[in-house]
């Protein structure tokens, strides 16, 4: 049996055309139309990737997911961090950024270190002697005085400065944990 | 074309020198972390010398006058003593 297809008949003219052929009806998209809703699903798609990416790129995605838990938290961190100005979450950043910065000389930081190891040793010798809990106001005193002095020196580097007090808590407490 | 090009690389180049400090501000600083009088922010007439054991001596004058020693141990310990 041999069948003569019928010539389409358009309904309506627009982007959406209703095209009857054979009396079944069917609804075509212009290419235009198809073409912008890829470009829109394709950012969609982009966007939700973005915000999934650890920080530094698309080529990192690999090494990122290579990478153990830890590493990917600390990523993590930096990139809250970076968030929330004046939050430090670990103690080793402030030292990085206190030995690398260029608003004091090496002799500031070498008495920096200097008083620093001092407050160590007099908080193990207090320990030693389980008068700790009696002298803690004084060495706290003592710290807070080390901290402002530290603070009048950064005068080139706020930033610094600031995040040292912000985090002048956290700086205490890893303190009191350092073994002399 | 070639000049102002140049000129650019100076600026560029020098803001980071301008920004860190120098020795006579570095020793300065030092003297006020344990708690001397200088009278400013800059020494001058700065002498150094270091020993065979690594420890080294720094001679500097203050604003004010005041001369002082600063001893860096070799173990990094730092003091700071007027000299009369």
């Amino acid at each position: 049996m041999i069948t003569t297809a019928k010539p389409a008949t358009i309904s309506y003219t627009g982007p959406m055309k209703r095209i009857s052929v054979d009396g079944v009806s069917r609804v075509a998209v212009s290419h235009a139309r198809l073409c912008i809703a890829a470009l829109c699903l394709l950012c969609t798609v982009q966007v939700f990737a973005a915000d999934e990416q650890p920080v530094g790129g698309g080529d990192s995605a690999q090494v990122a997911a290579s990478v153990p838990e830890t590493k990917a938290y600390d990523l993590a961190n930096v990139r809250q961090n970076q968030l929330l100005p004046g939050h430090i979450a670990d103690v080793e950043a402030l030292k990085d950024r206190l030995k690398n910065t260029r608003a004091i000389g090496i002799f500031t930081k070498l008495a920096i270190r200097s008083d620093i190891m001092d407050l160590v040793t007099e908080i193990a010798m207090y320990r030693k002697q389980s008068l700790l809990p009696e002298r803690m106001p004084q060495v706290r005193s003592s710290f807070e005085g080390l901290i402002l002095k530290i603070m009048a020196l950064l005068e080139g580097d706020p930033a610094l400065s600031r995040d040292l007090y912000t985090n002048r808590e956290l700086l205490w407490k890893n303190l009191l944990e350092v073994k002399a | 074309m070639k000049r102002w090009l140049m000129l650019s690389l100076l600026i560029l180049l020098a803001v980071p020198v301008a920004e860190a400090v120098t020795e006579a501000q570095d020793i300065a600083a030092t003297i006020l972390l344990r708690g001397y009088d200088c009278g400013g922010r800059q020494v001058s007439q700065i002498n150094k010398r270091t020993d065979n054991r690594g420890n080294q001596t720094i001679q500097a004058t203050c604003p004010n006058g005041v001369r002082y020693q600063i001893n860096i141990a070799a173990d990094g310990h730092v003091t700071v003593s007027p000299l009369h």
